[in-house]
């Protein structure tokens, strides 16, 4: 048997075990392990088994990912998301579609400290959703716009999603964290004008609102918001002035976000440390696994030659290069459709990425590029995870036909998003291109 | 099949106990992680081997914490197609998968008390600002590891009898 024969066997089976629902960490572990046997010995596969997993979890730099996520349970258990939502309310509340923007807003704010696009899902959907239909306003756009604003979280740094392509494809992790700060605030803004529009051409969508606050009322509900912040606007500078690394961004994140809960609760009780702690072991033990897995199946493929000739047949296409660009999206869009993201992403950034270097793609353009893909699969059915996620927070208030019968304008400022992208990399190359 | 639960419950308590010591290593990674920034800008005096403990606390946090991922069903499958099939046939898949997983993690196990011997036996250390030995962060991958596979077979002999297994929502990034 030749090797890429036993290359494109692993890979049948390794989307055969994935459909049976074999655990995607065990199948891209399980198929690399005895994909490298059949091609260099059981011998050697096995060492390259305690290697691969030494290797990845050994790390400075990998630690980024359990203290984002710390620091995004630490917000969730301080009860940021509240705040963010009051205070964005009572600034942007009396706008055409305000309650709707202002959910937008506050869940990129949110979102860009705990890093979790079905967590600010859940939030939002508690806080924002029967505010918005108490007033009246449409289900479909008031549980779309939740929907979508989840997504928001993993473009914004800092982001856990954005360090896992880091790692998949040993790109710099400072670089690619920096990058995602404009195209999310961006794609923030984009969400905005969507729903503006979306109101102003079908004012029953959403009733005016008519309370008003005063300044002093606006300014007081910046006293939690306002620092968070403030803790943002800390990492994302340190991270491009080069004050400290991703590592250290993430541990004082963490500590920050600790303060504030410990502020919120007057004690540590009301934070329920146990139960912050155990979540946050979870996710790191979730993430880690389909790493560690995904590293030794995509060593695999390269070995098998697999890489080099799909990247060849790609590459050899006398298409323009967009084309194949266009070709990797829609692959993304659709397996997006089946399952999640940092599982998308170890499962095909193996040939994706070398393709798209190949094609003089920067690493980093692409990473910003493939997590704005992902994020869009996110909200599109059959699975569209983060529509389940807003339907179920509400109660039984919206039905999911609902939420994604309001997502489809969203999908397409997702698409315009995508489409700016290509045309202006430096949206997303800017930062990082000029950082210290 | 009453006796399997409690076993399962048992060994679960275990493993919470090992996910919240790595939770404790995290935080207190944090906090030497955040003091080393400070005394670095604030007195310029970083404290030494901040690197290398961060580096060997992570293996721990991770592999203390895989096999109560699996417990509560936190790893990430796709369900959408089995979803459909009968319950037989679904209770087949499920049995299939989690000896899959003990097969796999069986495996990486014995790689890695082969290498905690090894790195015994070659007195390996961690080489930097500070130094200590790497063969207890390698005995506690592969510790993890072997927890691992015995919470799939667990779950194997489980959904063999029946018995369902918890599929929390893993919580998302």
């Amino acid at each position: 048997m030749s090797n890429l024969v036993i290359g494109l066997l692993g890979t049948a089976a390794l989307f055969a075990g994935i459909l049976i629902g074999v655990n995607v960490m065990v199948v891209l572990g399980l198929v690399g392990a005895l994909g490298l046997a059949a091609l260099v010995g059981f011998h050697a596969s096995t060492s390259l088994l305690s290697t691969v997993f030494f290797d990845t979890t050994h790390s400075f730099h990998f630690s980024v990912i359990p203290l984002f996520l710390l620091m995004g349970f630490f917000a969730m258990r301080a009860g940021l998301g509240e705040d963010l939502f009051e205070a964005a309310s009572k600034w942007l509340g009396g706008l055409r579609g305000g309650l709707a923007i202002s959910t937008t807003l506050g869940a990129a704010a949110f979102g860009a400290a705990s890093g979790s696009s079905v967590g600010t899902a859940t939030i939002f959907t508690k806080l924002a959703l029967p505010q918005m239909l108490d007033r009246g306003y449409d289900k479909s756009l008031a549980s779309a716009s939740i929907a979508i604003a989840g997504t928001l979280a993993v473009m914004i740094p800092p982001s856990a999603l954005i360090v896992v392509y880091g790692i998949l494809t040993d790109s710099s992790i400072g670089a690619l964290l920096i990058a995602g700060f404009i195209p999310g605030i961006l794609f923030a803004l984009i969400l905005c004008l969507a729903i503006w529009i979306r109101v102003k051409l079908n004012p029953e969508l959403a009733p005016l609102e008519t309370r008003t606050y005063s300044l002093k009322e606006k300014v007081l509900s910046l006293r939690m918001a306002g620092p968070l912040m403030l803790i943002i606007v800390v990492i994302v500078s340190g991270l491009y002035l080069g004050v400290f690394t991703p590592t250290e961004a993430g541990g004082i994140g963490a500590g920050l976000t600790f303060i504030l809960a410990l502020i919120r609760h007057r004690g540590i009780k009301g934070i329920e440390m146990r139960e912050t702690l155990l979540e946050t072991m979870r996710t790191t033990a979730m993430i880690f696994a389909i790493l560690m897995c995904a590293l030794l199946f995509s060593k695999f493929l390269a070995l098998s030659g697999m890489t080099n000739a799909v990247g060849g047949f790609l590459t050899g296409l006398d298409v323009n290069r967009w084309v194949i660009v266009l070709l990797v999206a829609l692959i993304y869009l659709a397996l997006g459709m089946l399952m999640d993201a940092p599982a998308l992403l170890a499962i095909t950034l193996p040939i994706t990425y070398p393709v798209m270097m190949d094609l003089g793609f920067d690493p980093i353009w692409f990473g910003i590029f493939v997590v704005l893909l992902v994020e869009i699969g996110a909200v599109t059915p059959p699975v569209g995870i983060n529509c389940f996620v807003v339907q179920s927070a509400s109660d039984g208030r919206v039905r999911l036909e609902d939420v994604f019968r309001g997502l489809l304008p969203f999908v397409l400022a997702g698409f315009v998003m995508l489409i700016l992208l290509c045309v202006f990399p430096q949206i997303a190359l800017f930062l990082p291109e000029r950082m210290k | 099949m009453n006796l399997i639960l409690q076993l399962r419950n048992g060994f679960g308590r275990a493993l919470n106990f090992c996910g919240l010591t790595a939770g404790f290593i995290l935080l207190a990674v944090m906090a030497l992680v955040v003091a080393n920034v400070l005394l670095r800008y604030l007195f310029n005096a970083p404290i030494a081997g901040t690197l290398e403990m961060t580096e060997g606390a992570l293996p721990l946090i991770i592999f203390l914490s895989l096999a109560m991922t699996q417990y509560e069903g936190g790893h990430i499958k796709v369900v959408l197609l089995t979803r459909k099939l009968s319950k037989r046939l679904q209770r087949a898949a499920v049995v299939f998968a989690m000896l899959v997983g003990a097969v796999l993690f069986a495996w990486a196990s014995y790689a890695g008390w082969m290498s905690m011997a090894k790195s015994i036996a070659i007195g390996e250390i961690e080489r930097g600002s500070i130094r200590y030995p790497l063969w207890p962060v390698k005995g506690t991958i592969a510790l993890g590891m072997s927890l691992l596979t015995l919470q799939f077979l667990i779950d194997a002999l489980l959904a063999a009898l029946g018995g369902e297994l918890p599929d929390s929502e893993a919580e998302e990034i």
